[in-house]
């Protein structure tokens, strides 16, 4: 979200789209808040030169703000819609999924309608910690990112992970397509690389890398939304 | 089975080890090390200056273009900012996320 002409243009989209949106925009300030204020209990440097201006660092801060761009537009609803969509479509089995706090509503979705099982890091410190209350009956597995490098975290018919997780080692991209079943879905948020993806000499990009990564697995299919900042979708054969 | 703080800092320090190494730094000093010194660090690691290109004011197609133009659209340049961008916001997280971490473990203890 850069400037009016990025609100205008997701005021345009709100007025053409028809789906029961999984929460408000209210829930997603009030799981931020949440989370910001739990933050601010820590001995946390928040300086902007430790924390730098990076979606991956800031998020909780960034949705907090009422007034914030991400959620006066519809844009917000429109990127967890793409999720949200998928994971309808995929109508999986079983599933894995990387970001609870980050896509809380999705998460409980899923919660309710497939045999979940969630990564072990900070957002499932947070949904745990912070997020869970009496209103949802949780029932999830879990596995490490440790498992995820040994290949032993078990196979999904959805994997939803951002890129985030896997940035500093994009070849962990194929780690998580191994776990992915015969005719499964697999979808990667975050994956423009704050636009490097699509710069003049993008192959020297994170996200170009993984995509080539992606590429090289035989029997699937890589495709990829540059709305926002970033989808891509993996779909094996 | 319910979050596991242990495994999660393991993971997450391990990381950050990986990313200490490259940079010469000592792996062992994770509890005293400060962020600005890993950044500092990194920096000094992927040092970027026009010494490193060799073509810019070879390139024909970029005439009418002033030199830093050229400079900051030549391949090299981007090839080595974004390494620099890459170590950057790999230490930057995991730093980051090595924070909650700490903070989910004490609450444990």
């Amino acid at each position: 979200m850069n400037n009016n002409n990025d609100q205008l243009y997701y005021s345009k989209i709100e007025k053409i789209v028809k789906y029961k949106s999984l929460g408000e925009i209210q829930d997603t300030v009030d799981v931020s808040t949440k989370i910001y204020e739990y933050n601010n209990t820590l001995s946390l440097d928040q300086r902007r030169e430790a924390l730098g201006n990076d979606l991956a660092t800031r998020f909780f801060d960034l949705f907090a703000k009422e007034d914030s761009a991400w959620n006066t537009s519809f844009v917000s609803e429109f990127y967890a819609g793409y999720a949200e969509m998928l994971y309808l479509a995929a109508k999986p089995a079983k599933t894995l999924m990387t970001n609870p706090a980050f896509n809380y509503e999705i998460s409980k979705l899923m919660n309710s309608s497939t045999d979940l099982t969630l990564v072990n890091n900070y957002q499932l410190d947070y949904l745990e910690n912070l997020l869970q209350d009496n209103a949802v009956n949780w029932s999830y597995n879990t596995v490490t990112m440790q498992d995820i490098e040994n290949e032993t975290a078990g196979t999904y018919d959805f994997i939803f992970l951002t890129m985030f997780e896997i940035y500093h080692d994009v070849s962990m991209v194929k780690n998580f397509c191994n776990a992915l079943n015969s005719k499964g879905t697999m979808l990667i948020s975050y994956t423009n690389d704050d636009a490097r993806l699509y710069s003049a000499e993008n192959e020297y990009s994170q996200a170009y890398e993984m995509h080539q990564e992606l590429k090289s697995i035989s029997g699937v299919n890589v495709y990829h939304s540059p709305a926002i900042t970033g989808h891509t979708v993996v779909i094996k054969d | 089975m319910a979050f596991d703080a242990q495994k999660n800092i393991e993971y997450v320090e391990k990381q950050l080890a990986y990313f200490m190494m490259i940079l010469g730094l000592d792996p062992n000093s994770l509890d005293t090390v400060t962020i600005d010194e890993l950044l500092d660090a990194a920096r000094d690691f992927s040092k970027v200056n026009r010494g490193q290109i060799s073509n810019i004011y070879n390139v024909v197609e970029n005439i009418g273009n002033t030199p830093k133009d050229i400079y900051a659209g030549s391949p090299e340049y981007v090839f080595l900012k974004n390494q620099r961008i890459f170590l950057i916001l790999s230490i930057r997280r995991f730093w980051y996320w090595r924070q909650l971490a700490l903070g989910a473990l004490n609450r444990e203890q």
